[in-house]
C-alpha cells in the first residue's frame, strides 16, 4: 500500500509538465552560474599567485625591520568550493578607495539563490495542492475509503514530492559537478566532494521546509487557489523579508557604539593624551635637574652641548641619567596610555563580539538565513571558515615574527652600525601555507545550522499532521 | 428568433463537430437538442455566440448574422452556461448588477433585483451573501435571473440542470415556461429527456454533429419519446459494433 | 463601459482573501524597510558628526543623505571617511559597523529592495491569475455573450487590476512617510519631496510593467496553475538571474585584478619609497612625495579604468531586467548610485592634489593650509541625462511589450 502511494506521487510530479520546465531552467541557471564562477575562481587564483610572487620580490628586495610589518601580510588563499556559495568575498573584507561597487548593489548568483530562491519556489508549488487538489478532485475520499490512514498518506504525499524535487536536484547538480571536473585547473579532492555531499544533504532539509510549508497550507484551507497564495506568501516573508530585515533589527537591539568613535578615543589616547603625559612627566625631571637644563638651553645645537658635555664628565654623567629619565618617563606615558586604550578595545571588540553573535542568532530563525551560513561554512567561504584561517594566521605570524627577530639579533651581533631601516636578508623566511579545514571540522561548526534546520522540518511535521487530521474531507 | 442555416463547423484537427446544422426557434418556442456528450450540441451554442467561427454556413439571432455583426447580433441573445461559477466574492446582488449592465441595463435599482431573484424563488436572505457560499441550485438561478434581467428575446441554455436536484430542476423549468409565454425563443441542450417531455414544443437529437431526427410536441407524445432517442443511441452503437 | 469594468474589478479584489495577504504583507515589509532605514539613517548621521574633521585634518567624508531611507545603494561607500596621508595615499577609515560580515549574506532591506523584489513578486502573481480565473469560473463566457468588445474588457481588466495592486503600496508608503519621515523630523525638505514624487513615480511604472507581464501570461496560459508557475519562472529570471550574473559576466570579458592586490602594490610604493630616501643616507634634499602620488595615481587610474570597463559592461547587461533598471534609476535619484559616487570621488581625488605636496607630522597628520573638504550631492537637474531616459524606456517597454501582445493574443483569445 504504502509502495503504491509512494509510486503514484511520485509519478504524479515526474510527469508534469512543470517538472520538466523547472529541471530545465535550474540545470541551465546552474550551469550557466557554475562556469562563470569557475572562471571567476580561476582569475582569482591566478590573482592570489601574483600577489604572493610580488609580495615574495619586494620582501627578498626591500625587507627592514621598521615596516617589515605592512610586507609580511598574509594573503589568503581562495576556497575552491566558492563554487557554490559566494558567502563572504575576501575582497569585501578590504575597504579603500577602489571598491567594486557593483557587488554591493548586484551581489553575485551563486548555489545558495539557486537553492533558497528557485528550489524552495519550486517545492512550495508542487506541494501547495496536495491535499486541496485531491479534495476537489475528490481522489482524496477515494483514498482514505481505502484502509489508509491519515498519517501514512501525509508520508507518502511528502515523501513522493521531496523525491522528485531531489531527483532533479541530483540531475542538475551532477551536471554541475561533472563540469567543474572535466575541468582541469580545479582538482577537488575526497576533503571537497565529502563537504559537497553534505551541501547536498543541508539543500535537501532546506527545500523540504517549504514542502511542508505548501502542504500545510493546503490541509489548512483546503483549496488550491487560496493554499497556493497562502504559502507563496508565507516563502516571500520567510525568504526575502525575514533574513535581510533579522540582522538589521538585532543591530538597533544591541546597539554598538560606531567604530569610528572608538578610533578616534583611541587616536586621542595615543595622540594628544599622551603627548601631554609625557611632557607632564618629563617636567618633573626637568625640575630634577634645573642646571643641566640650564646648559642645555644655552647651547646653540647638539655640537655645541656635546662638546661642553665632553669636558665635564660629572655633567655628563649627569646628562646620561637625565636622558634615561626623559627616555623612561615616556615609555612610561606610552605604557599608560597604551594599557587605557587596550582596556577600551577589548571592551569595544567584546560588544562587537556579542552583537555579532546576537545577530547570528536572530536571524537564524529564519531558514534562508540558517541555510546560507551553513552552506558558505561548509564550502569554506562562511563566517566560520575566516575564523579559522585567522586563527592559523595568527599563529604563523607568531612564528614568523619569532624568525625576524631572531634574525634581527643574529645581524645586530655583528653589526654595529644597524638600524631599523636597513636591509635584512629573510630569504629563508618559512612559507605560509594554508590548507581548508578537514570535512569533521566543518561539519561540527555548521552542525548547530542543520539542528535548526531539522527542528523546523520536525515542527512543520507535526504541524502537518495536526492539520491534515482536522481536514474535512 | 433563433436561425441556423447549412451552420458546419470542422476544428482544426479535422474532426466535423457540426455538419450542416438546419435549424429554426420561433418566437414563443422551447426547443430542447438532445445528444450523448460530444454530438455537438454545445458547438451549436458557442457559434451562436460567436465564441467559434463557423467553417460553413451562417448563424442567424433575430435575422442577424451572428459572424458578420457579433456586437449587434448579441444584444438579442441570453445565455445560461452549464455550472455557471459567477464571481465568488460578489453578493448575488452584486453579480447581477455587473451583467445587467453589461447587458445595458443600466437604470435598474436594487429592489428591481430583488423582485426578480424573488421570482425565481430565491431565498431572501440569499440576496446579499456571496456566491461563494451558494449551492449549485442557487448559482444557477442566479445565472438564469442574469438572462431575465437581460430581457433579450433569445436565451441559450446549456446544460442548466445537471446537477441540480430534482426540485431545483424543476423549479428552473417552470421558469422557462413563463418565459416562453413572454414570447421567448429558447434553446436548450441537455441529456434530461424527461424534462424535455414536459415542457419542450419540438426536440431535436444530434449525433455526431448531425441533427438526426426532429419532432414536435404532438409527435413525440404519440411515441415514447425515450424509446425514440434510445434508438438512435443504440444505432449508433449497433453501427459502431 | 470600460469605467463598469474597473469598478467590478476593484470590488472583486479589494474583498478578496489575495488581496488581504498582498496587503498585509507589502504593509509589515515596507513600514519595517522604512522604519530600520531610518533608524540607520539616524546612527550614520551621528557618526558623520563623530567624523566630521576638525580643521587641520585633511579628511574628506560626507554627510549621508536622508533619501538613504529609499534607497541606500551606495551610500557606505560614499559616506565612508577618507583620509589623505603622506604623498597623497588615500586612505580609507573603517566602515560604520563591525557587523558587515553578516549583512554580506543578504540585501540592505531598504524600500528599494522590498520594491523590488516583494511588490514585483506580488504584482506579477495577482496579474497571473486574472483571465484564467475568468475563465475557470465561467463568468468570461457569460461576459462575452453580452455585445462587449474586446478591447474594453481587457483594458478595464488592466486598469482595474493594477488600481488595485497600488492601493496597498501608495497606502503603505504614505503611512511610512508620515510616521517615520514626517514625525520623525528626518530633514526633508519640500524640494525632497519632487525627488520623491519621481521615486514613487518610477515604482508604479516598474510594477505596472510586472503587472503586464503576468497579465500577458495569465492570457496565453491555459490554467492559473500553469499560468502561475511560468509568471514565477519569469520573475525569478528577471529579479534574481538576470541582475545578479551581470557582474561576473562582465569579469569574464576583461580581466581585473583584486582590490586586495591594488593594496599590496600601493603599500609597496609607499615602502620602497621611503626605504630608498632612507638609505640614499640623506642625499636626496625632499622626502620623494612627488613619485609616491604619480605612481599611486597610476594604479588607480589604470583600476579605475579597468572597473569602469567592467561595470559599463555588467551595467549593459543587467539592464535587461527591468529590476536593475530600476536600481539604477532610483539610487541615482536618491543621490547614492554609481554616478554619486564616482562624482564624491572626483572630488576626493581634487582635494588629493590640492594637499598632496604636504608634509605630515608624527601623528601622520598633514600639516599646511588647504581649504577643507567639502562636497554636496549633485542637483535634481543632474539626475536628467541620457543613461536615465535608457533605463527608463527599457521599463516603459516592459509596459508596452506585453500590453501590446497580450491586446492581439486576447483578441484571438478562445472562450470556450
Amino acid at each position: 500500500m504504502f509502495k503504491e502511494l509512494l509510486i503514484k506521487e511520485l509519478a504524479d510530479k515526474i510527469f508534469d509538465k512543470r517538472f520538466l520546465w523547472f529541471t530545465i531552467l535550474c540545470m541551465f541557471t546552474l550551469l550557466i552560474t557554475e562556469s562563470v564562477l569557475l572562471n571567476d575562481y580561476k582569475t582569482e587564483r591566478n590573482d592570489y599567485n601574483l600577489r604572493l610572487l610580488t609580495q615574495k620580490e619586494f620582501i627578498d628586495k626591500y625587507a627592514h625591520e621598521n615596516r617589515i610589518g605592512d610586507m609580511l601580510d598574509i594573503q589568503r588563499p581562495p576556497a575552491k568550493l566558492r563554487l557554490f556559495a559566494a558567502g563572504i568575498s575576501s575582497d569585501m573584507e578590504v575597504n579603500t578607495f577602489t571598491n567594486n561597487s557593483f557587488n554591493v548593489l548586484f551581489p553575485p548568483i551563486d548555489f545558495v539563490l539557486i537553492i533558497t530562491v528557485i528550489y524552495s519556489l519550486i517545492a512550495i508549488l508542487f506541494s501547495h495542492n496536495s491535499f486541496s487538489g485531491e479534495s476537489e478532485n475528490g481522489t482524496l475520499r477515494l483514498i482514505l475509503s481505502n484502509q489508509v490512514s491519515r498519517v501514512k498518506l501525509t508520508i507518502t504525499k511528502f515523501l513522493g514530492g521531496m523525491l522528485s524535487i531531489i531527483i532533479s536536484l541530483i540531475i542538475s547538480l551532477a551536471i554541475g559537478v561533472i563540469y567543474i571536473l572535466m575541468d582541469n585547473s580545479i582538482s577537488l579532492d575526497s576533503n571537497d566532494l565529502m563537504a559537497l555531499g553534505l551541501i547536498f544533504l543541508l539543500s535537501v532539509f532546506y527545500i523540504s521546509i517549504f514542502y511542508l510549508v505548501g502542504m500545510i497550507c493546503s490541509a489548512f484551507t483546503g483549496s488550491s487557489s487560496s493554499s497556493v497564495l497562502l504559502s507563496l506568501f508565507i516563502w516571500a516573508v520567510f525568504t526575502l523579508t525575514i533574513p535581510n530585515l533579522s540582522p538589521w533589527v538585532a543591530s538597533q537591539l544591541y546597539r554598538v557604539p560606531s567604530i569610528n568613535k572608538f578610533e578616534k578615543e583611541v587616536k586621542i589616547i595615543k595622540g594628544i593624551e599622551r603627548d601631554d603625559l609625557g611632557r607632564n612627566l618629563c617636567k618633573e625631571v626637568y625640575e630634577k635637574y634645573p642646571d643641566l637644563l640650564n646648559i642645555i638651553k644655552s647651547a646653540k645645537d647638539e655640537k655645541l652641548l656635546l662638546a661642553k658635555l665632553e669636558n665635564n664628565i660629572g655633567l655628563k654623567n649627569e646628562y646620561v641619567a637625565f636622558q634615561k629619565e626623559i627616555a623612561n618617563a615616556w615609555d612610561k606615558a606610552n605604557a599608560i596610555q597604551s594599557a587605557k586604550s587596550e582596556n577600551i578595545s577589548v571592551d569595544f571588540f567584546s560588544k562587537v563580539d556579542r552583537q555579532i553573535a546576537l545577530t547570528k542568532e536572530i536571524s537564524c530563525i529564519s531558514p534562508v538565513a540558517d541555510f546560507s551560513y551553513a552552506v558558505s561554512d561548509m564550502a569554506g567561504s562562511g563566517i566560520h571558515a575566516e575564523a579559522y584561517f585567522k586563527d592559523i594566521k595568527k599563529n604563523f605570524e607568531v612564528s614568523l615574527w619569532q624568525f625576524v627577530e631572531a634574525r634581527v639579533a643574529k645581524i645586530k651581533k655583528t653589526d654595529v652600525m644597524y638600524d631599523v631601516n636597513k636591509y635584512i636578508d629573510i630569504k629563508d623566511r618559512p612559507e605560509f601555507s594554508f590548507r581548508e579545514e578537514n570535512v569533521s571540522g566543518r561539519f561540527s561548526a555548521t552542525l548547530s545550522y542543520c539542528i535548526v534546520l531539522l527542528v523546523f522540518n520536525a515542527l512543520l511535521y507535526l504541524t502537518l499532521i495536526r492539520q491534515f487530521n482536522r481536514m474535512k474531507v | 428568433m433563433l436561425q441556423a442555416i447549412d451552420l458546419t463547423k470542422r476544428y482544426e484537427d479535422q474532426q466535423l463537430a457540426l455538419d450542416a446544422l438546419n435549424l429554426e426557434i420561433k418566437e414563443g418556442e422551447i426547443f430542447f437538442l438532445l445528444g450523448a456528450n460530444g454530438a455537438g450540441k454545445t458547438t451549436t451554442i458557442n457559434l451562436f455566440l460567436n465564441f467559434i467561427e463557423p467553417t460553413g454556413g451562417r448563424a442567424l439571432i433575430n435575422g442577424i448574422d451572428v459572424t458578420k455583426e457579433p456586437l449587434e447580433s448579441k444584444k438579442y441573445v441570453s445565455y445560461v452556461s452549464e455550472n455557471v461559477m459567477l464571481y465568488g466574492n460578489f453578493t448575488a446582488r452584486q453579480n447581477l448588477d455587473f451583467f445587467a449592465k453589461l447587458g445595458g441595463k443600466t437604470n435598474l435599482t436594487r429592489d428591481d433585483y430583488y423582485m426578480r431573484m424573488r421570482e425565481v424563488g430565491l431565498q431572501e436572505e440569499a440576496f446579499e451573501k456571496k456566491l461563494k457560499t451558494f449551492s449549485k441550485g442557487m448559482r444557477q438561478k442566479v445565472g438564469l435571473t442574469i438572462a431575465i434581467i437581460k430581457d433579450a428575446p433569445n436565451i441559450l441554455l446549456d446544460e442548466p440542470t445537471a446537477g441540480l436536484d430534482p426540485k431545483a430542476a424543476a423549479e428552473l423549468l417552470q421558469i422557462l415556461v413563463n418565459l416562453k409565454r413572454q414570447g421567448k425563443s429558447i434553446l436548450m441542450c441537455t441529456h434530461d429527456i424527461f424534462r424535455a417531455k414536459n415542457i419542450a414544443d419540438r426536440v431535436g437529437i444530434m449525433k455526431e454533429g448531425r441533427l438526426v431526427m426532429v419532432r414536435t410536441r404532438e409527435e413525440f407524445m404519440e411515441d415514447d419519446l425515450e424509446k425514440i432517442y434510445m434508438n438512435y443511441m443504440q444505432e449508433m452503437v449497433i453501427e459502431k459494433v | 463601459m470600460i469605467k463598469l469594468f474597473i469598478k467590478k474589478e476593484l470590488l472583486e479584489n479589494i474583498f478578496s482573501f489575495k488581496f488581504l495577504i498582498m496587503f498585509l504583507l507589502m504593509f509589515f515589509s515596507l513600514n519595517t524597510a522604512i522604519f530600520i532605514m531610518t533608524k540607520d539613517y539616524k546612527a550614520r548621521l551621528q557618526n558623520y558628526d563623530i567624523l566630521k574633521p576638525s580643521k587641520n585634518e585633511a579628511f574628506a567624508i560626507t554627510y549621508p543623505t536622508p533619501f538613504s531611507i529609499f534607497a541606500h545603494g551606495l551610500d557606505d561607500n560614499i559616506c565612508n571617511l577618507y583620509q589623505i596621508t603622506f604623498g597623497g595615499q588615500i586612505e580609507t577609515g573603517s566602515q560604520k559597523q563591525a557587523i558587515n560580515k553578516i549583512y554580506n549574506f543578504f540585501n540592505t532591506p531598504d524600500l528599494l529592495y522590498i520594491i523590488n523584489i516583494i511588490l514585483s513578486f506580488c504584482a506579477i502573481l495577482f496579474a497571473s491569475d486574472l483571465i484564467t480565473r475568468e475563465k475557470e469560473q465561467g463568468t468570461l463566457k457569460l461576459i462575452f455573450s453580452n455585445g462587449i468588445k474586446r478591447p474594453a474588457f481587457s483594458l478595464g481588466k488592466w486598469i482595474g487590476g493594477y488600481i488595485t495592486l497600488i492601493i496597498p503600496i501608495v497606502l503603505s508608503v504614505l503611512f511610512g512617510l508620515i510616521f517615520f519621515i514626517i514625525l520623525a523630523k528626518i530633514p526633508f525638505q519640500f524640494s525632497d519631496f519632487i525627488r520623491l514624487l519621481i521615486f514613487l513615480f518610477f515604482v508604479l511604472v516598474y510594477l505596472a510593467g510586472f503587472f503586464s507581464l503576468g497579465l500577458f501570461i495569465s492570457i496565453v496560459s491555459r490554467s492559473s496553475a500553469f499560468s502561475m508557475f511560468f509568471s514565477l519562472i519569469v520573475w525569478v529570471s528577471l529579479v534574481f538571474i538576470i541582475p545578479r550574473s551581470g557582474n561576473l559576466v562582465a569579469k569574464q570579458f576583461i580581466n581585473i585584478p583584486s582590490v586586495q592586490t591594488i593594496e599590496i602594490k600601493r603599500s609597496q610604493i609607499f615602502i620602497k619609497a621611503i626605504f630608498e630616501y632612507i638609505n640614499s643616507h640623506y642625499e636626496k634634499s625632499k622626502i620623494p612625495q612627488g613619485i609616491i602620488n604619480q605612481q599611486n595615481d597610476k594604479i588607480r587610474e589604470d583600476y579605475l579604468n579597468k572597473l569602469n570597463a567592467v561595470e559599463s559592461i555588467a551595467r549593459k547587461i543587467t539592464s535587461i531586467s527591468p529590476a536593475s533598471d530600476l536600481t539604477f534609476l532610483c539610487t541615482d535619484l536618491c543621490n547614492t548610485g554609481f554616478r554619486e559616487e564616482q562624482r564624491f570621488k572626483t572630488f576626493v581625488i581634487m582635494f588629493k592634489e590640492q594637499v598632496k605636496n604636504f608634509d605630515s607630522d608624527s601623528d601622520g597628520n598633514l600639516v599646511g593650509d588647504f581649504t577643507p573638504f567639502s562636497y554636496a550631492r549633485s542637483p535634481l537637474s543632474d539626475f536628467f541625462n541620457l543613461a536615465m531616459m535608457l533605463h527608463f524606456s527599457i521599463l516603459i517597454m516592459y509596459i508596452l511589450i506585453p500590453v501590446i501582445l497580450g491586446y492581439y493574443a486576447f483578441l484571438k483569445f478562445d472562450v470556450r
